[in-house]
């Protein structure tokens, strides 16, 4: 299980990568909103990879604070574009 | 010993799938692109993710976490994209 952990963070930490150079680089407000989103999407991940590591979830409120934070962050820089423009 | 290779299993490819749209939010083209890439495979990994930790957790108030975090994922992810979208597509984002 620890190995299978291991991997699985290699991964969500090269995504997040990625999408870290896509929050510096993008052009737009909504690229930024998308990139902040799926980063906290990651760290859900990671809480989750983690929970199955050791077996207990301590941690597991943090990840649903993390759904539902992640979900009005974008509804709002969404009316904000929709008000402002792009 | 078969629930942890299940478990395995599940998780692997629910951080591929993650590693994938982190792939897909760079490589794409459009913000409706990214959207896309943002939206469904993450939405899918956290599925896995949380279908494969709550095999092996133990308790049943992790499992409830576990699926209380699956489902406010498959509420809001997709009413997010489509707020997000609509808006960027309102402010002439579309090309």
């Amino acid at each position: 299980m620890n190995v299978v952990a291991v991997i699985c963070f290699v991964f969500l930490c090269i995504g997040a990568l990625f999408t870290t150079v896509r929050l510096v680089l993008g052009p737009s407000l909504a690229d930024r909103v998308v990139a902040s989103d799926m980063l906290l999407t990651f760290l859900a991940l990671a809480i989750g990879v983690q929970a199955a590591r050791t077996g207990d979830g301590l941690y597991l409120g943090v990840m649903v604070v993390i759904a539902l934070v992640g979900f009005l962050g974008t509804a709002l820089v969404a009316r904000l574009i929709e008000r402002r423009g792009g | 010993m078969i629930g942890t290779i299940i478990a395995a299993t599940l998780l692997l490819s629910g951080c591929f799938l993650a590693m994938l749209a982190g792939v897909g939010i760079l490589r794409l083209q459009d913000v409706f692109g990214r959207l896309h890439a943002a939206t469904k495979p993450s939405a899918l990994g956290v599925l896995l993710v949380c279908i494969g930790a709550a095999v092996v957790v133990n308790g049943l108030e992790a499992r409830t976490q576990l699926a209380a975090v699956v489902l406010l994922q498959f509420f809001t992810s997709p009413v997010g994209a489509h707020l997000l979208g609509r808006s960027s597509y309102e402010a002439g984002l579309m090309r």
